[in-house]
């Protein structure tokens, strides 16, 4: 439990002006450290033919989203397709098969990270590189970009976001009219990369190279083992520049480790302090961007709501976690010591299991396969939910969704028109939200069942309830652009290759352009002004109506496979 | 690792480092 306690207050001491920075990054003015950043963003613009300061649609930003996302993924693709014909590749990797490439460029650039591959085996120093670590620092920043566009877009659009806050009261529009300006989403992008994530990226990598995390261009030596009894002559120690893609990975939420088991190896994690940073890293830019919002929509309580309702789920979810893992009925299973992490202890574990599924960052530092059977269900109750936190920016966005949601349910029971910030939430904006919701059971739900149902394709180590789970956790993990895995599968296959690469791109692009189209279409509406009947949504009380709703609407339709898997499995190990 | 690109490296985490201090401890300056 103190590692919860350490890791929250150091998450909020260094969030709280990281977020307010952020706001001033993301906001888009002339900043006094624009020469700084000005010799490296400008080229950039240039190359992509774009005026910084001039803002787009919703429309357009989504359709610059789209394209950016297609262009990177073909080159990703093939650059892993090809690897063993380029350089940097002293371990002689050969190519990746086509499957396993599309999945591999699908999990990254959706910000996922689930690995159907072991790196330190199947990619070489350049795919690693350019490929895993570029889509790991620029796909964060485009979940950012996304989200702060939509917060433009329902607070009426950037020019009107900007005269609220100069005049600390909102004015209406003139009239409605054509769609606004929601910013410029190269600007965005580059903005936060250069100016946000790189610094951080590079301090971190520092810190976890002094705590002996490898950080190399040469190959890794081969060395005689020190079991006598593994029967090998000699082992291949697999180094490469590790730290920086370990920097990256935990604080763009992204989760997809140099090696294969990820942080739980020692030359990935190797020491309690290198664990610290690790854990800090998985929720520092998720808590930045909640404390971004206030200053950056100039409507500071509502950093209180979106903070405030954060951090009361994640604060439930690492106490179940903890308790279930050191304290519950289960705690003592002999059935449950397979595979479990004991370099940390239960605690540490604990909280990084909770963590990196709050956060949809993805990666661990024991195995989840291990977990507690309710831990489990915690782990997948976060992904669910993928709001507690949530990824860079996604996270954020899949909050807005239930924020809308919430309103509109609470004006139903009040018998007030639902608005949001004065502006009205009516049919269109709650249809499209209403299949957005709609869409992340029949995805998950569908796809387990077709799975369950074809055991041949399955490749499941585990026939029991504990199979349901794993199962249901690698379509959940998908959707969710988690990347954590309960393992035991045999993934690396066509079908789980080609199943999971639609339900990862499922899981990305609807959740990010239908709230941005929702906010695209209220920005155009007329404001009215706030007063006595207005709901209020900056306090205790809606803030609690907020998770209620996020209950009954995510975790309930999961309610029976949850029963079904990590329920029947606690029962089971219980009642032996 | 070439020498030249170490050296690169140091000066940029330098400048990393204390740009990203003098964000947490003047966060409303940019």
């Amino acid at each position: 439990m103190n590692e919860l306690l350490f890791v929250f207050a150091l998450a909020i001491g260094l969030g709280w002006p990281l977020g307010r920075y952020l706001a001033a990054v993301m906001r888009g003015a002339p900043m006094r450290v624009d020469g700084l950043f000005g010799w490296v963003e400008k080229p950039i613009y240039k190359l992509i033919g774009t005026d910084p300061s001039r803002g787009m649609t919703w429309r357009g930003y989504a359709k610059a989203f789209a394209l950016s996302n297609l262009v990177v993924g073909l080159v990703v693709w093939v650059q892993f397709m090809t690897q063993a014909w380029l350089p940097l590749n002293p371990d002689d990797i050969p190519n990746m098969r086509w499957d396993l490439a599309l999945h591999t460029m699908v999990s990254f650039l959706t910000n996922t990270n689930q690995q159907h591959y072991s790196g330190q085996a199947q990619l070489s120093y350049l795919s690693q590189m350019v490929g895993i670590v570029g889509l790991q620092v620029v796909t964060p920043m485009m979940g950012l970009a996304i989200v702060v566009a939509t917060l433009r877009g329902l607070f009426g659009g950037r020019e009107e976001m900007e005269r609220a806050g100069a005049r600390t009261a909102p004015a209406g529009h003139a009239a409605e009219s054509d769609d606004r300006d929601v910013g410029n989403y190269w600007a965005d992008v580059v903005r936060a990369a250069f100016r946000f994530m790189l610094p951080l990226c590079l301090v971190w990598s520092l810190l976890l190279t002094s705590q002996g995390v490898p950080a190399t261009l040469a190959g890794g030596p081969t060395v005689a083992p020190l079991d006598a009894s593994a029967e090998m002559k000699e082992q291949k120690i697999p180094l490469g520049p590790v730290a920086p893609m370990v920097a990256i990975k935990q604080l763009g939420t992204n989760g997809g480790g140099w090696y294969g088991p990820n942080s739980s190896v020692p030359l990935e994690n190797p020491t309690p302090f290198s664990n610290l940073l690790e854990t800090l890293a998985l929720i520092l830019i998720p808590v930045s961007v909640a404390f971004m919002v206030g200053p950056f929509t100039r409507r500071r309580k509502l950093t209180a709501l979106v903070f405030g309702t954060m951090l009361l789920m994640s604060l439930a979810s690492s106490g179940l976690a903890i308790w279930s893992e050191g304290h519950s009925a289960t705690t003592a299973s002999a059935a449950l010591m397979e595979g479990k992490e004991v370099r940390f202890g239960a605690d540490p574990s604990a909280l990084w299991a909770s963590l990196t599924t709050q956060t949809s960052n993805g990666s661990v530092n024991s195995m989840h396969d291990s977990l507690a059977p309710l831990t489990g269900m915690v782990t997948l109750t976060d992904m669910l939910i993928n709001a507690i936190w949530g990824g860079v920016g996604c996270g954020l966005q899949q909050f807005l969704v239930y924020l809308l949601l919430g309103v509109f349910l609470a004006g139903l029971m009040t018998g007030r028109t639902p608005e949001l910030f004065g502006r009205k939430i009516e049919a269109a904006e709650v249809k499209l939200l209403a299949l957005l919701i709609l869409l992340q059971p029949l995805v998950v739900l569908g796809f387990t069942a077709l799975t369950l149902a074809l055991p041949q394709f399955t490749g499941n180590s585990n026939p029991g309830f504990h199979g349901i789970s794993q199962v249901f956790y690698e379509y959940t993990s998908a959707y969710a652009n988690n990347g954590s895995g309960f393992e035991g599968l045999g993934d690396a296959t066509y079908w789980w290759n080609l199943t999971c690469s639609a339900v990862l791109a499922l899981g990305r692009y609807p959740s990010l352009i239908v709230p941005l189209a929702v906010a695209g279409l209220m920005a155009r509406k007329r404001v009215a002004p706030e007063g006595m009947g207005t709901l209020r949504i900056e306090s205790a009380t809606f803030s609690l109506t907020l998770v209620a709703v996020i209950v009954i609407l995510t975790v309930l339709q999961f309610m029976p496979a949850l029963v079904l898997g990590p329920i029947a499995d606690h029962l089971t190990l219980v009642a032996n | 690792m070439p020498g030249w690109l170490a050296l690169i490296c140091a000066i940029a985490v330098v400048v990393a480092a204390a740009y990203l201090l003098f964000v947490v401890l003047y966060p409303d300056r940019f």
